[in-house]
């Protein structure tokens, strides 16, 4: 490991990062925490907080938010690390067209393609005549307005976040070391568990990092495709921002979600320390 | 890797259905784009370019297209200049508390947009940037900058610093150094994160709502118009033309790309 | 001839007259050449701009500009700001409540704005805002599926599945008129709603629990009236209109139908308060009223205007004739101040 003298002094390199840390200070963070301080007024001080616990229904709906976002995420990896090894696979035009393919989603609006899996989902949709012509099934699949729906579209939405950063890492494996292992004697199975998984590793997650908190902060899929079980909290804070201007309440929502949010990382990164973002720094 | 040819078609069926399954909704949504009736309804009605048309010569439609690109080119820069910087901060150089500041630079992402944007209102307005191209860059590159930061930063985990060294100890300057050795290794991260930032932005409509007035609408917010009463069909008309571009885009670098040789 | 002299005579005359102009009168002229309408935008915007908007221009000079995003929180979020860029909005009838409370709104003017034309009606008019137009939530069937005489004649009837099958579609807000209609199916007569027992509508929608697809926007409402998804419901009557137009095999029945209506006010800090009021007046007249019933399909707020609406158009508006006597008008002041607590009862009641 190179020492940092031989490049810049490495605090000259860390003040590279006071741009972006001024800009994120006046222009977010600042705004953000009047906005969290303003959660604290009201009838006491921890008045909104204790509205949050006190009824069952907040935690149910905060604890639903994660699980949505847990299962999208593990959904979007087990799609998304196969196709991105096609990917880097592919030819180059393949890959061009691949790439292409799964940007397709970002050009249409988010309104269209909800509203455009509303009608292939649906009991007289697109995919439930199929089956139903093809006599795989009996009676329409309840595919939408539920959590399945939910699911679809989200990791249809999901997917692009999740293989971009690990096709960006994958490009960058030398390919050699696994050639090497495998020349050592070693199945293609364990040379990829044990060579080329690890290497991939920062990749898969970053994926994983966006995608699940992206979905923690959704409101509008879950609002056209879920059904009533699938409220989820970005809806709630919608709610009190925009129709009931309670934004005390909705500020409290927001901070205990920042909270578990980061609480989440933290457990993440004891479990997958080695190779995750700050793991490897740590080293 | 060889593979025999079950493995090949396997991988085949697997990754045509996942390319299926990520344009399936789009597909829906072209025939309802052509349709005469004045919402976005499933099966389409008649049959028209009226939407197209309309798209074409409406001048809001080609304002806020404009806005939109404008807004996503110019925040997409600053957010990967910035966020490039900053993960090579943190990556190289001696920052206390690295992941906690790591943490803080994805804040923008998990914070939901609309606190965000209920948040920023406040100091924009103060700052006159409600209303302007300028504003909305300034906040797109703020909901942009955690894109490029984690995509950045994951390709700094395989970057080889030797490379670097070598070129300093052939007299490169720092500077040089950066842009002709570090910059082209971690290329894929960059552009990666760019391309979030920009499709963050030109996708982006809650925050966008808040600071459009008269003058900076952008395409989403353009779209969200009328939500009340119809989906206008534009929308659609919009999203094939737009995906139509980008794959003519595609096409054209990936031949370009062939040409000499 | 323009010889230079007649130039610099006319010349001369415009300055005088500039200068006559310009002393007193010139910041006010400089305000009051337009307005900022924040609107819900769409075809509806359209409407207005044909109905209320040019020919509120011609009358008065005034240019009104359309702007979309009026949202409670941007709006709130603005006047906060100090920099208000609105000087009319259109809101539901729960804002002249909500926005009261946080001091968003402007008192209005009522020497400028005549509100006598105004039919009666709880709520319709407050110190700070006054009606825009009204619509209704009304219910529909499925021809399809209810042939001939065969169909629900009343909430009661809805709320049986077993003579009338299918799925019943209702909007998920709390103020969608689901808790009313739920009451009324248990037996609750129209002018007793008011205030509303939020737990006996609860557990009257519970015989239909799972009868129920629910409606988060519009658009879903609509597809599900086109396509059969729900065989009936409660809907608004403009979208059912709507569907009725785009080939859905629906009929509206306007018996036991809730009324209600939409709002405009003046935020606080407008910047052109004055000319905010001139077009809330003259909204306000029957004219302007019949102008946009006859664009676009709600219902005038003053009765005076249906002498100006041919009877095919006033059978199919809000407060029409085939609407009378049918009908409840919503208690918005009471939604007003019991939204939040009664949406947390019905997300958590369907959440179950």
């Amino acid at each position: 490991m190179a020492t940092p003298a031989s490049w810049m002094s490495s605090r000259a390199i860390a003040l590279l990062a006071l741009p972006a840390m001024l800009f994120l200070a006046v222009l977010f963070f600042y705004p953000l925490g009047t906005l969290i301080a303003y959660s604290f007024s009201g009838s006491g001080p921890a008045a909104n907080y204790q509205k949050i616990l006190a009824n069952p229904v907040y935690l149910q709906i905060l604890q639903r938010t994660f699980t949505i976002s847990v299962a999208t995420t593990l959904i979007c990896a087990l799609i998304g690390y196969p196709l991105a090894r096609q990917i880097v696979a592919a030819s180059p035009r393949g890959r061009a067209i691949l790439l292409a393919i799964i940007l397709v989603p970002f050009w249409t609006n988010l309104l269209v393609r909800s509203y455009g899996w509303m009608i292939i989902l649906n009991p007289k949709g697109a995919i439930n005549q199929a089956l139903l012509a093809l006599g795989v099934i009996d009676a329409p699949l309840a595919l939408v307005y539920n959590t399945t729906g939910v699911l679809i579209g989200m990791v249809q939405i999901m997917l692009p976040y999740m293989i971009f950063p690990i096709v960006a890492v994958m490009s960058r494996i030398d390919a050699r070391l696994v050639i090497a292992a495998r020349s050592l004697g070693a199945s293609p199975l364990a040379s990829f568990i044990f060579v080329y998984l690890p290497m991939t590793l920062p990749g898969l997650m970053a994926g994983a990092l966006l995608v699940f908190t992206i979905s923690l902060g959704f409101f509008v899929i879950p609002a056209i495709l879920g059904g009533p079980r699938d409220l989820m909290l970005a809806q709630l804070i919608e709610f009190n921002i925009n129709n009931t201007l309670n934004w005390g309440f909705a500020g409290a929502l927001s901070t205990v979600l920042l909270v578990a949010t980061v609480g989440v990382y933290l457990v993440a990164q004891r479990w997958f320390g080695l190779g995750s973002i700050w793991g490897a720094i740590a080293r | 890797m060889r593979r025999g040819w079950a493995g090949r078609l396997a991988g085949a069926i697997f990754v045509s259905a996942a390319c299926v399954f990520l344009i399936l909704p789009t597909l829906i949504v072209v025939p309802m784009s052509f349709t005469s009736a004045e919402q976005l309804i499933f099966p389409p009605v008649g049959f028209s370019l009226r939407w197209y048309v309309n798209y074409a010569t409406t001048n809001a439609w080609r304002l806020a297209t404009l806005n939109s690109v404008l807004t996503a080119t110019g925040s997409m820069v600053l957010a990967t200049v910035l966020g490039t910087l900053a993960a090579l901060a943190i990556s190289r150089g001696r920052l206390p508390f690295r992941g906690g500041i790591t943490t803080l630079f994805l804040f923008p992402m998990i914070v939901p947009s609309i606190v965000t944007a209920v948040a920023i209102y406040n100091t924009f307005a103060k700052l006159h940037l409600t209303d302007s191209v300028a504003g909305m860059i300034l906040a797109h590159t703020i909901l942009g900058l955690p894109f490029v930061v984690i995509n950045v930063l994951a390709v700094l985990q395989k970057m080889d610093w030797r490379i670097v060294d070598a070129a300093r100890s052939c007299g490169a300057t720092p500077t040089r150094a950066l842009f002709l050795v570090t910059l082209p290794a971690i290329m894929p991260g960059v552009l990666a994160g760019a391309v979030f930032a920009f499709v963050t932005s030109f996708d982006e409509v809650v925050v966008a709502l808040f600071l459009s007035g008269t003058s900076a609408m952008t395409l989403p917010v353009q779209m969200w118009n009328g939500i009340r009463f119809e989906i206008n069909p534009t929308v659609a008309a919009v999203s094939v033309i737009l995906i139509a571009f980008a794959t003519t885009v595609f096409a054209t670098i990936t031949t370009l790309k062939r040409a000499p040789s | 001839m323009a010889t230079f002299n007649s130039r610099r005579r006319f010349c001369g005359q415009i300055l005088a007259a500039a200068a006559g102009v310009a002393a007193p009168t010139f910041s006010a002229r400089a305000q009051s050449k337009k307005i900022v309408y924040a609107t819900w935008g769409g075809t509806w915007e359209k409407a207005i701009r044909g109905a209320w908007f040019d020919p509120f221009t011609k009358k008065t000079g005034i240019e009104v500009v359309a702007i979309g995003g009026n949202t409670y929180g941007k709006f709130k979020a603005m006047v906060d700001s100090g920099r208000v860029e609105w000087d009319v909005v259109e809101v539901n009838p729960d804002f002249q409540w909500i926005g009261q409370k946080d001091n968003l709104l402007e008192k209005l003017d009522f020497q400028v704005i005549d509100t006598s034309k105004i039919m009666d009606g709880q709520h319709l008019i407050t110190p700070y805002s006054v009606p825009q137009v009204l619509w209704s939530r009304v219910r529909f069937y499925n021809t399809n599926a209810f042939k001939g005489d065969n169909h629900p004649k009343s909430w009661a009837d809805v709320w049986d599945v077993k003579r009338f099958p299918g799925k019943r579609t209702f909007a998920s807000k709390a103020n969608s008129g689901t808790l009313e209609v739920a009451l009324i199916a248990d037996g609750v007569p129209m002018d007793k709603l008011y205030p509303l027992d939020v737990d006996r509508a609860l557990k009257s929608l519970a015989k239909i629990k799972g009868d129920i697809i629910w409606g988060d926007t519009n658009a879903q409402l609509e597809q599900f009236m086109k396509d059969g998804q729900a065989v009936t419901g409660l809907v608004p009557d403009g979208r059912a209109l709507a569907a009725v137009d785009n080939g859905a095999p629906i009929v509206i029945d306007y018996s036991q139908s809730m009324m209600t209506w939409s709002t405009m006010v003046i935020p606080r800090g407008a910047p052109n308060r004055d000319g905010a009021m001139q077009f809330l007046k003259y909204a306000m007249t029957p004219e302007a009223q019949a102008a946009v019933a006859l664009a676009y399909t709600y219902g005038p707020v003053t009765p005076d205007a249906y002498k100006m609406i041919p009877m095919d158009r006033a059978k199919i508006l809000s407060g029409g004739p085939q609407q009378n006597g049918k009908y409840f008008l919503a208690d918005e002041k009471w939604w007003g101040e019991n939204l939040a607590t009664a949406n947390d009862k019905l997300n958590a009641w369907r959440m179950a």
